[in-house]
Parts: C-alpha cells; sequence; structure tokens
C-alpha cells in the first residue's frame, strides 16, 4: 500500500503545482485584460469628448460667436457667475438637462482676445463625477479641450 | 505480479496540458495589449488631428482680426485683389486662407485645408505590360 499511496501523493503534487502556475498565469493575464479594458474605456470618452467639444464649436462659430444663440441652440445652462455656458450630458453622451442626472459637461467659457474683432472661447469637456464644482473651467479633470475663435460682426 | 504502474503518463498530460494552457493565456493578452496599444495610439493620433485643427484656425482667425484691425502680420502677401496667407496645422497639412478686401469690407474666398506633402508616383512596379 506504501508505494502505491506515495505515487499517488506525487501525481497529486505535481497537480497542486500545476494549477498553481496556471492560477498565477490566469490572474497575470486577467489583469491586463482590467487594463486593457479600462484603457479601451478611456479612449472611447475621449472621442466622445472630442465629438461633443467639436459640436458646439462649430455651432457658435456658425453663429458668427453669439454664445446666447449658441446656447439656446444646444439646450445648454448658464454658469453661476460666469459669462459661458454649460452642456450637460450622460454616460452614454447623449445630452441631458442641468437638474437631470449628468457625467459630463462641455462648458463653453469666453476669452478677452484683446481684439475687438476676434472673439475667442475655451471649451471644456469634463468629467462632472468627479468634479461637482463645474463653475471654473479649465480645470484639470477636463477630459478634452479645445480653444476656438471667430471674426466678430460689427453692428 | 505487483509491478506498480509509474505515474509517469498522468504527471506528463497534467504538465502538458498546463504549459498548452498558460502558453493560450500568454498569447491572447499580448494579442489584446497590442491591439489595445495600436487602438490607443490612434484614439491619440485622432484626438489630437482635431486639436491641431482648431489650434490653426485660431492663428488664422487671429491673423484675419489683425488684417481687419489694420496690421500685416508676418507671413500674409497682398496680390492686389487681396491677402493670402497659410497657418500650419501639423506639419502635414495646412489651412490656406485668401481673403478679399473691399473698402471696410473683408469677404473669406477660401478657407481650405490642404496637404503639404509632396506625392510620387511609383514607376518602379514591374507589371506585365501585355506583351512579353
Amino acid at each position: 500500500m506504501r508505494p502505491s499511496s506515495g505515487k499517488s501523493s506525487l501525481v497529486l503534487m505535481v497537480q497542486l503545482i500545476m494549477l498553481l502556475i496556471f492560477a498565477v498565469a490566469a490572474a497575470a493575464c486577467l489583469r491586463i485584460f482590467v487594463i486593457s479594458y479600462s484603457s479601451s474605456a478611456e479612449g472611447e470618452e475621449k472621442v466622445l469628448a472630442m465629438f461633443r467639444a467639436q459640436e458646439v464649436a462649430e455651432t457658435i462659430k456658425s453663429l458668427d460667436g453669439d454664445l446666447d444663440a449658441a446656447r439656446a441652440a444646444l439646450g445648454g445652462s448658464e454658469i453661476d457667475g460666469e459669462t459661458g455656458f454649460a452642456v450637460y450630458y450622460d454616460a452614454d453622451m447623449s445630452r441631458v438637462g442641468k437638474d437631470g442626472s449628468h457625467d459630463f459637461a462641455v462648458i463653453v467659457l469666453p476669452i478677452d482676445s484683446k481684439n475687438p474683432y476676434l472673439g475667442v472661447a475655451d471649451i471644456s469637456v469634463c468629467d462632472t463625477r468627479t468634479r461637482q464644482d463645474d463653475s471654473s473651467a479649465g480645470s484639470n479633470s477636463a477630459i478634452y479641450s479645445i480653444e476656438i475663435a471667430w471674426q466678430e460682426v460689427g453692428e | 505480479m505487483n509491478k506498480s504502474s509509474t505515474p509517469v503518463p498522468a504527471i506528463v498530460g497534467v504538465i502538458l496540458v498546463t504549459i498548452f494552457s498558460v502558453i493560450c493565456l500568454v498569447i491572447f493578452s499580448a494579442l489584446v495589449l497590442l491591439v489595445q496599444s495600436r487602438d490607443g495610439a490612434l484614439t491619440e493620433k485622432s484626438v489630437q488631428s482635431v486639436s491641431d485643427y482648431y489650434a490653426a484656425d485660431v492663428r488664422a482667425q487671429e491673423i484675419l482680426a489683425a488684417l481687419r484691425s489694420g496690421e500685416l502680420p508676418d507671413g500674409v502677401t497682398y496680390d492686389g485683389s487681396g491677402y493670402i496667407y497659410s497657418c500650419d496645422i501639423d506639419g502635414t497639412r495646412s489651412l490656406n486662407v485668401r481673403v478679399t478686401v473691399d473698402g471696410d469690407e473683408y469677404t473669406v474666398l477660401e478657407y481650405r485645408v490642404s496637404s503639404d506633402g509632396k506625392w510620387e508616383a511609383d514607376t518602379n512596379i514591374n507589371v506585365w505590360d501585355g506583351i512579353s
């Protein structure tokens, strides 16, 4: 009985060692999948943010820099204490109201260009899940940010 | 008669199956990482391309505003009927602008992205000419 018991325990030990090796490899691979998934989600978020910023930029430029008209056209909301406006989006980057549950905000803030013929604005797409106070644009939580310019048309 | 069978086949089988599984996992993970890396690079290029365009657009608008203010910025030429200038986007593309002036009225005739790269025909491809 002894030799047979010894062989069985050897097989069992080898199986356990192999199982351990497989578990270590599977854990490393799982970590790679998780990193890859989060990186992919981050990239997707950035591209969607870019599309939304472009949408707002082209709307403002098509309206010759009339921010009020652009806000109305985009369904945006005024920002307390600022001259710009914000457009809110949910996790799928679909437009939602300010009062509703929102995950992202496109914040438009005019910039003084020092030239009366030139209008300039900063457009930042921010993650409002990490940043509750969207009264100050250009912060570090901006996923994507561009500056746009247009010609001011005289009255 | 009491010849005990060696457990070698069982052990070898377990080792081979484990090695095969681990190799499959490693190859699969490497491919996932490679695809993700390429995808991330493409995303960055795409995002950077749009940022570069808007940066060039701002420069072009600044030059136009300067012209309207009566200044003549560097890089702007006057061809008798209007002003022509170009703003580099990313080294391979540029934003070409042509503006005519009629009194105080400035009209943008051209606001076009063009490629700066030179196209060269490859004449070295050895194709069958139908004769020889």
